[in-house]
């Protein structure tokens, strides 16, 4: 786990819509939350030094793609857990293969969110 | 029977003639001008009631009518959120975004849906002006549908995000017709539903001005 007790998340999605519903959900457990709109932003959350628990990662985006930001992660050797979350059913493959935890389709709900924090044992 | 009993006999027979007139209980200051023996009043059926007893009475009425306000824009709000469910509009996923909502995000789904009006209202414009360009771009295109598609999934918008899957399949098979054909009824998908929801937010409005709470609907 990242340094501090609290539970770090990274938000990637380059929809401020569905960003502000993960928010939501996810200021019920009180987590520090961090968003951004692309993969190539998400890859630089790193290499300034920042540390995170979860990634929510989307796949379609501008810049970099969640696929390729996934795999650039894994390669950097970031052991982070990363959660695909996308709708887009025929990358679930391609997703695990670049090194995602987990996989989901969207829309995401409360209780998938919940099932997943509670598999990574962040629900303490 | 004496003059006086004739009198009272009288008295009374008038102020039985206001009780059938009235629906509310009648108060003394109401009968006091032609009786003013509370004997009297009372077996006749009259409310005797002192000046603070006679407006505690008018403010439960009118409590009374708040409430039975309150009632009817409840049910006229769950009416308007079941027939949007039962047409399609509306799929679970509102309901999720609704159960999100609490004390810490009071004002969560009109938030996000004020920011879906405003963010599908701008790839739709950009959708009918894309198409009516000469030279379409319709990678373009594709991807502001996908953009909306999704949007419109995690809000739980069904029938905008069922035109946005039909939209995409014919993406997919490169039927640029059947793409061109999904722009009205999208457009008209997204009208439809906005005035739905800011019907039922409105409604939301009323009903706590009048002191009520929203109706949670069960999916």
């Amino acid at each position: 786990m990242a340094s501090s007790q609290v539970v770090k998340v990274l938000i990637v999605d380059d929809d401020n819509f569905t960003r502000r519903i993960y928010k939501t959900m996810l200021f019920r457990f009180c987590f520090e939350i961090t968003e951004v709109e692309d993969g190539k932003n998400a890859i630089q959350q790193f290499v300034d030094g920042n540390e995170y628990d979860l990634v929510l990662m989307d796949k379609h985006m501008p810049n970099m793609d969640g696929v390729e930001a996934t795999r650039t992660l894994r390669g950097m050797g970031i052991p982070v857990k990363i959660v695909a979350i996308t709708d887009d059913a025929s990358s679930k493959d391609t997703f695990m293969d670049a090194g995602a935890n987990k996989f989901l389709l969207k829309p995401l709900t409360f209780s998938m969110l919940t099932d997943i924090l509670k598999s990574f044992n962040f629900l303490n | 029977m004496n003059s006086q009993d004739l009198q009272n006999l009288q008295l009374i027979q008038i102020a039985l003639e206001r009780i059938r007139n009235v629906e509310r209980p009648l108060s003394v200051s109401s009968v006091s001008p032609f009786i003013n023996n509370s004997t009297i009043l009372s077996s006749c059926g009259v409310l005797c009631l002192n000046p603070t007893q006679e407006s505690i009475n008018q403010e439960g009425n009118t409590q009374r009518e708040k409430a039975m306000d309150v009632n009817m824009l409840q049910r006229t709000y769950s009416d308007l959120l079941t027939s949007l469910f039962r047409e399609g509009i509306l799929n679970q996923q509102f309901t999720e975004l609704q159960q999100l909502q609490d004390e810490n995000n009071p004002g969560f789904v009109y938030e996000v849906v004020s920011l879906f009006f405003e963010d599908a209202g701008r790839l739709i414009n950009e959708l009918i002006s894309n198409f009516n360009q000469q030279a379409v771009d319709y990678k373009k295109i594709d991807a502001y549908v996908h953009q909306l598609k999704g949007s419109s999934a995690s809000i739980g918008a069904e029938k905008i995000r069922s035109v946005c899957q039909t939209f995409r399949e014919y993406y997919d098979k490169n039927d640029i017709q059947g793409c061109y054909n999904c722009i009205q009824p999208l457009n008209q998908e997204f009208v439809t539903f906005k005035s739905k929801l800011e019907a039922l937010f409105t409604l939301e409005q009323q009903i706590v001005a009048a002191g009520g709470s929203i109706p949670m609907m069960r999916h």
